[in-house]
C-alpha cells in the first residue's frame, strides 16, 4: 500500500476516526494493532521476524541497565557489555541475514552445486523496514546500556516503537528516548497541529507525485545499464534529474508521514533541511537523511572518534583525522545495501569529510556567513557537483559508474536531454525557495497565496496522474 | 570549580583546539556552529576534553548543536554535569 494512494488516505481516515473515540492506554493499542495490519498488508509472514525482534529487544532491555554503583567517570555508567554485543549481533545478524545474503546467494548456489547437492536458488527477500527499525532499536539499547534511558517497562509502548506505521516503511530513524514519553502523554491535536500536520503532507504529495515521480519517468531506462550511449549534456542533464528525484522522493515521503503522525498527536523528527544547499559536506550530512546521519554521527562517528582521542588528543593525527568518517561513511554505504557501489558511495563521501576536515586544519576559520556571497555560493556549487558525482555508484553498478564518470568528461556528442526537466526542476527549486527559513513559513503567508498554492498543486497532481507516471518510493527498497 | 573557572578552562579550549585562533575575540553567547566557527564533528573533541579535565562524561547523543552551540551552553552543561 503506497502512502500516497487512496487506499492509504482510507485506512488513516478509518484509524483516525476509532483513534478520537479512545483514551490514551486504548488509542496505543489501537495503533499497535493497525500498525501490525498495515505491515500485514505488506509483507504477511514477514511480521513474524518484526514480532520476534520486538520480544527478543524487550526482554533483553530489561538486563542491559547499568548497576546503581557510581562510575568511574561522572556520568559514565555502563551496563552489562556482554549482553549489549549479543543484542547488537543478533538484531545486525538478522539484518545481515535478509539484507545481505541475497547478495551472496550466487557464491552459494555455486559452493552447493560444487559440492553436488541440488538446491533451488536462493533467493530472501528484505522485510520492509527492517533497515530502519534495526538501528533504532540497536540505539534503545546502547542508552539503555549507558543509563541514558531506562528499559521500557511496557511492552504494548514498545512493540509500538518498533512497528509505529507512519514511520515503519522508511523511516524517519526516530530515537526511543523522544519517542517513548510520547506514548506515555496524553495527546491532543488543535487547529494549529491540525493545519501543521496537513501542510506536510500537501508538501509531501507535491514532491512525490509533482516532481519526484515525473523527473524519474523522464530518465531514460538504459540510463544507468548503458551510459555510453549518451553524450555529456545528457548524462549531466539527467544525473541531475535523478539528484532532484531521489530527494524529493524521500523528503516527500517523510513530509507525508510527518503530517499523518501528526494527525495522531505524535510528532516525528524532520530529515531534510533544503540538503543542495550545503556549503560544506559536515553541513550537508546535517542536512541529508538527518535521522540516519545524526545515528551514525553519535553510535559511529563520535564513539570512534572519541576513543582515538582519548589515546592521542591531537586533532591533526592521522588516524584522527581519517578513521572516524571514513568508517561512518562506510557503515553509511553499507546500511544502504551491500555490494561494491555502496561502498564505494560511502567510501567516496568518507573521502570528501577528510579531505574537508584536512583543509580546515590549514586554514583559518571565517564563518560562512561572513563570507562574500559568491564564495558561498561557490562552495555550495562545489559541494553540489561532488554529491552528484558520488550519486552514480549509488544508482549503478561500479563498472557502469565508471563509464558513466567517463561520459561526463566527453563532450564529443552535444546532444542535450529532455527540455521538459527544466520544467519540472523549477517548481522543485521553487518548493525549496518556499522553505528555506522555516519548514511551513506559507503557513503565515496570506490565505488567498495559500489558496492559490493549493489550487496550483492540485491542478499539477490532477496533470501528473493522467500521464501516469507513478513509481515506489527509492527508500521503501531499503 | 565555580563558573569563573570553567568559562576560562572552556574558553581558552575553544579558542586554541576548536577553532584554533587564539586571538578571536569570542562572544559567550555567540553560535559556533550555527555560526560555521566550527562543524559538528569538532564536539567530540570537546566531549575528551570535559572528560579530562572536569572527569565528567557528556554522552553521544548529548553532543548536538542544540546542547552546546555557545560558549554559555557548555558551561551550563559542565556545571550541571558536574553537580
Amino acid at each position: 500500500m503506497s502512502i500516497v494512494s487512496l487506499a492509504f488516505a482510507g485506512y488513516v481516515l478509518l484509524v483516525l476516526a476509532a483513534y478520537y473515540a479512545l483514551p490514551r492506554r486504548p488509542q496505543n493499542w489501537l495503533l499497535l494493532a493497525a500498525s501490525y495490519g498495515f505491515y500485514a498488508l505488506w509483507d504477511g509472514w514477514l511480521l513474524g521476524v518484526l514480532l520476534a525482534l520486538t520480544a527478543f529487544n524487550y526482554l533483553l532491555a530489561q538486563r542491559l541497565a547499568p548497576a546503581p554503583t557510581p562510575p568511574e567517570i561522572k556520568g559514565r555508567q555502563r551496563g552489562n557489555r556482554r549482553l549489549l554485543w549479543a543484542g547488537i549481533g543478533v538484531n545486525l545478524a538478522a539484518l545481515g541475514c535478509f539484507k545481505y545474503a541475497d547478495f551472496f546467494a550466487p557464491e552459494m548456489n555455486d559452493l552447493l552445486d560444487s559440492l553436488g547437492i541440488t538446491s533451488s536458488s536462493v533467493e530472501i527477500v528484505l522485510p520492509v523496514g527492517m533497515s530502519f527499525y534495526v538501528v533504532a532499536v540497536i540505539a534503545y539499547l546502547v542508552d539503555v546500556f549507558r543509563g541514558q534511558m531506562p528499559p521500557s517497562r511496557d511492552p504494548v509502548d514498545f512493540a509500538l516503537f518498533m512497528a509505529y506505521f507512519p514511520k515503519l516503511v522508511a523511516g524517519p530513524v526516530e530515537r526511543a528516548r523522544t519517542f517513548l514519553p510520547q506514548l506515555a502523554a496524553q495527546r491532543t491535536v488543535d487547529n494549529a497541529a491540525l493545519e501543521r500536520s496537513l501542510a506536510l503532507i500537501a508538501f509531501g504529495v507535491t514532491r512525490k507525485l509533482v516532481i519526484a515521480d515525473p523527473l524519474n519517468s523522464m530518465i531514460p531506462a538504459a540510463l544507468f545499464d548503458d551510459p555510453g550511449r549518451y553524450g555529456a549534456l545528457e548524462l549531466w542533464g539527467y544525473l541531475l534529474a535523478y539528484a532532484f528525484a531521489l530527494y524529493n522522493d524521500f523528503a516527500g515521503y517523510t513530509s507525508v508521514v510527518r503530517g499523518v503522525s501528526g494527525l495522531f498527536g505524535i510528532e516525528l523528527s524532520r530529515n531534510f533541511r533544503l540538503p543542495y544547499l550545503a556549503r560544506s559536506f559536515s553541513e550537508f550530512w546535517n542536512r541529508w537523511h538527518i535521522t540516519l546521519s545524526h545515528w551514525l554521527r553519535d553510535y559511529v562517528f563520535y564513539p570512534t572518534s572519541r576513543a582515538l582521542l582519548r589515546r592521542n588528543p591531537r586533532r591533526d593525527n592521522v588516524p584522527n583525522l581519517v578513521l572516524p568518517p571514513m568508517l561512518t561513511m562506510l557503515a553509511s554505504g553499507l546500511w544502504h545495501g551491500p555490494g561494491w557501489q555502496m561502498l564505494a558511495w560511502g567510501g567516496l563521501h568518507g573521502v570528501y569529510l577528510v579531505g574537508e576536515q584536512m583543509l580546515a586544519l590549514r586554514r583559518p576559520v571565517v564563518p560562512p556567513g561572513q563570507q562574500p556571497l559568491w564564495r558561498q555560493a561557490a562552495a555550495t556549487g562545489v559541494v553540489f557537483v561532488l554529491v552528484l558525482l558520488a550519486w552514480v555508484p549509488f544508482r549503478c553498478e561500479l563498472p557502469q559508474a565508471v563509464n558513466y564518470w567517463r561520459g561526463l568528461a566527453d563532450f564529443s556528442s552535444l546532444q542535450r536531454p529532455t527540455f521538459r526537466l527544466a520544467i519540472v526542476l523549477i517548481p522543485a527549486l521553487a518548493l525549496d525557495w518556499m522553505q528555506r527559513r522555516e519548514e511551513l513559513a506559507v503557513l503565515g503567508w496570506p490565505r488567498l497565496v495559500q489558496a492559490t498554492l493549493l489550487a496550483l498543486e492540485t491542478l499539477a497532481i490532477f496533470l501528473v496522474l493522467q500521464a501516469d507516471t507513478g513509481a515506489p518510493f527509492v527508500y521503501g527498497g531499503f | 570549580m565555580d563558573r569563573t573557572e570553567v568559562h576560562d578552562k572552556l574558553r581558552t579550549f575553544v579558542l586554541n583546539d576548536m577553532i584554533r585562533m587564539p586571538d578571536y575575540d569570542l562572544k559567550d553567547d555567540e553560535p559556533l556552529i550555527t555560526g560555521g566557527l566550527v562543524d559538528s564533528f569538532s564536539l567530540a573533541l570537546f566531549g575528551v576534553f570535559v572528560e579530562e579535565t572536569f572527569n565528567i562524561y557528556i554522552p553521544d547523543p548529548d553532543l548536538t548543536v542544540e546542547n552546546l552551540d555557545t560558549l554559555n551552553q557548555m558551561i551550563d552543561r559542565v556545571l550541571q554535569d558536574m553537580a
